[in-house]
């Protein structure tokens, strides 16, 4: 069924040509017949017959007076004496030969005279006759001539010749007129082909599956609307995958939170009292432990807390926002706190206006630069890009620390997992859910500067929603 | 016998009779005979020539025909050839006189013309013998067999147009019809025994 569509087209070929051909075909044959029918070769059979009839006729007339001629005693024309048998002609001398009493025979120019030669006693008698222009020689050429081509005529079937000539150079064409269709059969169901397959592929939860893109034509358009809905539906899926996990995540960290929130309070209160009701004598003792407990319950208090930012379900409220503008403010806020960092802006002026919810855009520039900066060290560098994606705003941020390694960078986005000394490990998860729920994605990118590097991609505002 | 019948059988005997004494003709018509002239050995086929109807027809279209003749003398009918001769001849014909011509092709080639049939016949076989010294070795009292053949050497076919790969020349290829080999004209004769001809006179 794979070539179902170049069958299709190929029997279409031959059949819409199949009934021209057979009716071209039928047509010339029928007129091929039609003009052979005046060929004339019994017609020439005939008149050739004749001819020579008629010219032998005429010779054997004029040979019988030739010989009346020479009979009644007309001087010869010539005369060869024996003596002279030297410098006889060759036609006298093989006429001597020979031993015959007479001969006769054509003469002269082409044959236009009649010679008799006739043995005498003194050697030979030649009497002579004029044809009046008639020459024996040219008839005889042409009567052979005329057989010759009765024969050809006769040994050959001019109408099968042309008939068969005419069938076979047809299906050659023909035949090689399939070659090129082929070709274009090939050329046109090739790329269906390869679209039916990739669909059916990527139907088939093949989600990688894509086909090959670059023809110009509207399969070609189509193939690339197949990409790039196989692109969207990917990460869409990622998306929806990664935002089912994060519920779920949330979810766990919404009831741990609750259950040491409500386990912490108490404690502390508890602490207090006993320290409270401690004598002065055991009081420092008391005093110094219950402040232990009580950074343990604080520290403790601080991950309720993270967690709870974590399982809470931020407002989304996209507005246009430009994005340069925003990496500037956040980079001013964070280099008075990472002083000894260098940061490189490439910021396009002409990125468009992305729309998105500020507050979450900026919280996800908050962390990477954060964590870029963090991981730059003091000595090392970020960089910050910005350049129109496509219908994306894509945002880059490069550091030189150490990068990150492919097992990092597969976990990454996942929560609770942390490569630094401090923190949850709480923020990659929320950055790109925020950027999730803007519409748009984190991924991590090849460092420019030997660390890591990550991409944001944002969308841009649609045209209606962008200002004059 | 009954007297009805006898006319019958006088017609039956008489129709067998006519029957026998054709094929007698018939038969003596295709007869060879041998003779010797110096150290050859000749034939003569009476009946028995180059000039049957199709080649006569040819010749009568102005062609000349080319003739492959063959003597072969064998020890037995299907036996080892002990002397052979071959001879090429082209025949011709003048229309006008009616007689023929011939040319025996060779070296050295010898021709003659004005014949009548019968002694264009007779001028071909009598040049085409072969070597009486050869047929004498397997010895004067042993018989020995003759093959005569003749054989018409078709020409070569000469292709309409000039061109190897035409239009033309597809036509005629397909167009031909085909054409019967013909067949070598044979005559077998034997048994002869040299001691039965006359001493060849030195």
């Amino acid at each position: 069924m794979r070539s179902s569509l170049r069958t299709r087209l190929v029997a279409a070929f031959i059949v819409a040509t199949l009934v021209p051909l057979g009716a071209t075909l039928w047509v010339a044959a029928a007129l091929l017949q039609r003009s052979l029918g005046y060929a004339t070769t019994n017609e020439l059979d005939r008149l050739s017959r004749t001819l020579e009839t008629t010219a032998r006729q005429l010779y054997q007339l004029e040979r019988d007076a030739l010989r009346r001629d020479a009979s009644d005693g007309r001087a010869p024309d010539a005369q060869f004496a024996a003596a002279d048998r030297a410098s006889w002609p060759e036609d006298v001398r093989a006429f001597w030969d020979s031993g015959d009493v007479e001969r006769v025979g054509a003469a002269g120019d082409g044959g236009n005279r009649l010679d008799l030669l006739r043995r005498s006693p003194q050697g030979v008698d030649v009497f002579r006759r004029d044809l009046a222009g008639v020459r024996l020689d040219a008839l005889s050429d042409e009567f052979r001539r005329a057989r010759a081509l009765v024969e050809d005529g006769q040994s050959h079937d001019l109408r099968r010749g042309f008939t068969r000539a005419l069938v076979l150079l047809m299906v050659v064409v023909w035949l090689l007129s399939l070659v090129p269709l082929f070709l274009i059969a090939r050329h046109v169901s090739e790329p269906i082909r390869q679209l039916t397959d990739g669909l059916t592929d990527f139907a088939g939860g093949d989600w990688d599956r894509r086909v090959p893109a670059g023809r110009g034509d509207e399969v070609g358009r189509a193939m690339d609307a197949f990409n790039r809905m196989a692109d969207q539906l990917q990460r869409d899926k990622d998306r929806l995958v990664y935002l089912t996990q994060m519920t779920s995540w949330q979810m766990l960290a919404r009831k741990t939170a609750h259950e040491l929130k409500n386990s912490l309070t108490p404690i502390r209160l508890t602490v207090e009292e006993i320290l409270a009701r401690q004598p002065a004598a055991e009081r420092a003792f008391v005093e110094q432990a219950t402040q232990i407990v009580v950074a343990e319950i604080e520290t403790l208090e601080r991950r309720v807390r993270a967690f709870s930012e974590f399982a809470a379900e931020p407002a989304v409220a996209p507005a246009l926002l430009d994005v340069n503008a925003a990496i500037d403010e956040r980079l001013a806020l964070l280099q008075p706190v990472h002083p000894g960092t260098s940061y490189e802006r490439r910021l396009d002026i002409d990125a468009p206006a992305v729309y998105a919810s500020g507050d979450l855009v900026k919280s996800i520039l908050t962390n990477l630069l954060e964590n870029a900066a963090e991981a730059a060290g003091t000595g090392g560098c970020v960089r910050v890009t910005t350049r129109r994606d496509g219908d994306r705003v894509a945002i880059d941020v490069h550091d030189s620390g150490p990068g990150l390694s492919a097992e990092a960078s597969r976990t990454l986005f996942e929560p609770t997992i942390t490569f630094k000394k401090h923190g949850m490990g709480l923020g990659l998860s929320i950055a790109r859910k925020h950027a999730l729920l803007s519409g748009g994605d984190i991924l991590v990118v090849p460092g420019e500067l030997g660390g890591a590097g990550f991409r944001v991609t944002l969308p841009i505002a649609p045209p209606r929603d962008l200002p004059s | 016998m009954s007297r009805a019948t006898a006319p019958r059988v006088v017609t039956r005997s008489g129709l067998a009779a006519l029957l026998v004494a054709a094929s007698a003709v018939w038969l003596s018509a295709q007869a060879m005979a041998i003779s010797t002239s110096g150290d050859l050995l000749r034939v003569t086929a009476p009946g028995f020539g180059v000039l049957d109807a199709p080649v006569v027809e040819q010749l009568r279209d102005g062609r000349s025909v080319r003739v492959g003749a063959d003597l072969a003398v064998r020890e037995r009918p299907d036996g080892a050839i002990v002397a052979e001769a071959h001879e090429t001849f082209a025949l011709s014909f003048d229309l006008w006189e009616e007689r023929y011509a011939i040319t025996r092709v060779g070296t050295p080639s010898l021709s003659i013309s004005h014949l009548r049939a019968r002694d264009a016949e007779a001028w071909c076989l009598a040049h085409l013998a072969v070597s009486l010294s050869e047929v004498g070795r397997i010895g004067r009292d042993t018989p020995f067999w003759i093959r005569l053949q003749y054989r018409v050497l078709n020409p070569e076919r000469v292709p309409t147009s000039d061109e190897p790969f035409s239009l033309g020349g597809l036509i005629e290829i397909l167009g031909r019809r085909r054409a019967g080999e013909a067949a070598p004209k044979t005559l077998d004769g034997g048994p002869f025994r040299l001691s039965a001809l006359p001493r060849p006179t030195p």
